[in-house]
């Protein structure tokens, strides 16, 4: 614990944080950017497979805002990899996007997952950062989606 | 915008059969999907569609290659070209949509597309 000595507020570094406190902390930003930018239609984009025992072995964990979407989680079991099943996910989260008036999608993955998987759908490289973790490089892809609903609630 | 059209829907990208397929549903008409060329002529004499759309560039067979084999075999359904790749217009297609474009546009354009089809004034 560390205390400011030109504010009276207490800091604490916490590395198992709450998902709760750390859902504050969301919540605060975006209402500020909603605020100040005038977009206040952020929703969560979660897509969830589960198998017989009820157990996820796949999904997806995102967001649109704007008229962005933003894939920030998409995991396989891997098992349960090649059948598809990324690609469903990823087609299922887009046309989600598009429907609430998205125009393109965010998303970035590593060098060492399967960067290909989403060049080969239309996603373009926006910038890499490389060195991040040791010799692999981080990788920023866009796709813009090939039509929008301007209608879309 | 509804146009309670039998569309059927041509593209080798997941996305887009998924998108146009919701939307299209959404807005009254009847929907199929096609992967490529050649699975849209096979879905043809079943599925008889008021209107195809087809995009340009796909594996195997082009969209214009599309219009012709649908041509050739006598079928008049007016085709609608979606295609980021092309500029303008070309022959023999009923309308041309430059990705991204708007899907009440595309409601738009299926519906006079049907009525062309039956003969009725758009």
């Amino acid at each position: 614990v560390s205390t400011s000595p030109y504010l009276s507020v207490e800091l604490r570094v916490e590395d198992e944080p709450l998902p709760a406190d750390v859902a504050t902390l969301n919540d605060r930003l975006y209402r500020h950017n909603a605020a100040v930018t005038g977009h206040d239609n952020g929703r969560w984009l979660t897509i969830f497979v589960r198998n017989e025992a009820h157990e996820i072995v796949a999904g997806l964990h995102g967001w649109t805002w704007g008229q962005t979407g933003f894939v920030q989680t998409l995991w396989v079991r891997e098992d349960l990899r090649g059948q598809g099943i990324g690609a469903r996910l990823l087609v299922t989260a887009e046309v989600e996007a598009a429907r609430r008036g998205c125009r393109e999608v965010h998303l970035d993955t590593h060098s060492y997952q399967v960067p290909d998987f989403y060049r080969h759908r239309d996603y373009e490289i926006l910038g890499e950062l490389p060195g991040w973790p040791g010799q692999t490089t981080r990788i920023f892809f866009r796709k813009i989606l090939p039509f929008q609903d301007t209608e879309a609630p | 915008v509804t146009s309670s059209a039998r569309v059927l829907v041509v593209d080798d990208e997941l996305f887009v059969r998924e998108m146009l397929r919701d939307f299209l549903t959404t807005v009254g008409d009847e929907v199929a999907t096609a992967a490529s060329g050649a699975e849209a002529l096979e879905i043809l004499p079943t599925f008889q569609p008021d209107v195809i759309i087809v995009d340009m560039v796909m594996p195997g067979m082009s969209g214009s290659a599309v219009l012709d084999a649908v041509r050739r075999a006598g079928i008049a359904v007016p085709v609608i070209l979606i295609s980021g790749h092309v500029t303008t217009t070309p022959e023999g297609f009923f309308a041309f949509l430059r990705k991204p474009f708007d899907l009440r546009k595309l409601a738009e354009v299926v519906t006079a597309a049907s009525r062309h089809g039956r003969g009725e004034n758009a």
